[in-house]
């Protein structure tokens, strides 16, 4: 009765959740050789990034620039009491710049290329589009999937960036038009701390979260079973999925850019 | 210009034809909610999906969350010179704005789109029709409990995740960042107030109707065939979470912001 128990509470788990990273994984690896491997079709390159980032940017854009305001009023609220108003824009840009802008970015990249890659390749999946594919030898990897990865891990520092400006503009109006911050005050104290390296540690995350996205929602889309249902079972875990593992990849790679290095 | 007059126009057309579908959805999912006495067995099974399913995913993403704010904290007020302030700065983050948002955002990417796929399903398989017709209101089967149990399951789901990020950022400040225990406990203790608690968990009451509406009302009206249900689920995802921040913007200019509601 107990072992019972542990092996359907504890142990199955556990050995579903090392199956799943280990075809995860497996999956990872086989894209990635195939992709020394021509043919490359770069006409799908382009179309999978250009469908990213046009359908990526307006979500982006309506999250990042609500943050940069929210960051604004609450840093105010730490540093008015403390007298020193001038350094709520290093505070701000550095925050920003660091973690808000390629998380965010990330999440709305996940929310939305991320789910609409594996509804399109669980479609796929379930009309047999992508058998028929491997019946024509073309292999449905290199035709579906490596676009997929590239486009992804092109597309999401570019939107990261975009995210930085949009951020920091939102922050600024906030401060400068609501609360009555010193203008020149405000830009004077955008380049106090912020150095370079921020700006390429956080396109490094970026990249990194880009990988993990396509990673995941691909290998989700690509293995669906059970019909309509199981597109949108596999939607659903694609999203929580990736919105979990990147935020505590999130961690480490905070810690080994800022604070050991 | 003309084109580019229209294509506005039409954009704009279609975004408020759109809101006002979902206005009418609310508007006819509370008449039923308030004439009809709620399905409690269907009520307590959400509460149990919604919450439990989300508290895992919830509470393992505030951890995580929890460790980056001690981080940034850290890494921003070096600097500064100020290192023993971040405990200020873990309580304030945590408790007013990253506690409720982290929280919404993950019922929605887990719970939401869950929602919206389940339903979406059942609409593809012709299974609400069905109900309709052996005169089961679907609003009353389907959408109502799941109303009441997110708007009972969030603010709670809202207080652990505080709990969680405050734990890890403290742990993550003492143990990684070597600062004073004492300090930071102090400063966290004398800057969160009670207050702050009963806000978080009231935006993640506002937060928890937009999730619902917005997820309920994409599956209720999902496109036929397996490509409809995955467009379903994925829009689901995006209105909520771009809708959360903008919604969460205004809460917090409301609760804690400057415009004529200082001391609130």
């Amino acid at each position: 009765m107990v072992l019972g128990m542990i092996d359907k509470y504890v142990v199955q788990p556990v050995y579903n959740f090392f199956d799943e990273v280990g075809r995860i994984v497996l999956f990872a690896m086989e894209a990635i050789t195939l992709l020394f491997r021509p043919p490359l079709f770069w006409r799908e390159i382009l179309t999978e990034s250009h469908h990213v980032a046009t359908t990526c940017i307006i979500p982006v854009v309506c999250t990042v620039a609500p943050i940069g305001c929210i960051l604004a009023i609450q840093a105010l609220n730490i540093l008015r009491p403390l007298g020193v108003e001038k350094l709520m824009s290093s505070m701000v840009v550095i925050i920003m710049v660091r973690e808000l802008s390629p998380a965010m970015t990330s999440i709305m990249i996940a929310a939305q290329a991320g789910t609409s890659m594996a509804a399109e390749l669980g479609t796929m999946r379930v009309k047999e589009e992508i058998e028929a594919q491997d019946v024509m030898a073309v292999n449905p990897i290199q035709y579906l999937v490596i676009p997929r990865f590239i486009a992804l891990f092109i597309m999401c520092p570019i939107l990261t960036v975009i995210a930085f400006f949009v951020g920091m503009a939102g922050s600024y109006v906030i401060s400068v038009y609501v609360e009555g911050v010193n203008k020149g005050a405000f830009l004077t104290g955008l380049w106090t701390y912020l150095e370079m390296y921020d700006v390429g540690g956080a396109i490094f995350k970026s990249c990194v979260f880009g990988l993990v996205v396509a990673v995941i929602s691909c290998y989700k889309g690509f293995y669906v079973t059970g019909g309509a249902a199981g597109v949108g079972r596999a939607a659903n875990d694609a999203v929580v999925i990736c919105i979990t593992t990147f935020l505590i990849l999130n961690y480490f790679l905070t810690s080994i850019l800022w604070i050991t290095m | 210009m003309v084109r580019f007059v229209e294509f506005i126009g039409a954009l704009f057309g279609k975004v408020l034809s759109e809101v006002g579908a979902i206005g009418l959805f609310v508007i006819k999912t509370l008449s039923v909610g308030i004439s009809t006495f709620p399905n409690l067995k269907r009520f307590g099974e959400e509460c149990y999906n919604i919450g439990i399913q989300s508290l895992f995913v919830v509470c393992s993403v505030g951890a995580f969350i929890g460790m980056s704010t001690a981080l940034v904290g850290y890494a921003t007020l070096k600097d500064l010179g100020a290192q023993n302030l971040v405990g200020i700065f873990i309580g304030i983050a945590s408790i007013r704005e990253l506690g409720p948002a982290v929280a919404a955002f993950m019922v929605a990417a887990k719970a939401g789109s869950g929602m919206a796929a389940h339903i979406a399903t059942m609409r593809v398989k012709e299974q609400i029709d069905a109900m309709e017709v052996q005169a089961v209101n679907p609003f009353w089967y389907l959408i109502v409990p799941r109303f009441l149990a997110i708007m009972v399951v969030l603010p709670v789901l809202v207080v652990w995740n505080d709990f969680f990020m405050l734990g890890t950022g403290y742990m993550i400040a003492v143990f990684q960042l070597k600062i004073n225990s004492g300090a930071v406990m102090e400063n966290l203790l004398s800057t969160v107030a009670m207050a702050d608690i009963w806000k978080g968990m009231i935006k993640g009451w506002v937060l928890a109707l937009f999730i619902v509406s917005i997820c309920t009302f994409k599956g209720f009206t999902c496109e036929p065939g397996a490509l409809g249900v995955g467009k379903a689920t994925n829009q689901a995802v995006v209105y909520c979470i771009a809708i959360l921040i903008i919604i969460n913007f205004f809460l917090s200019q409301w609760l804690y912001g400057g415009i004529g509601l200082r001391g609130m």
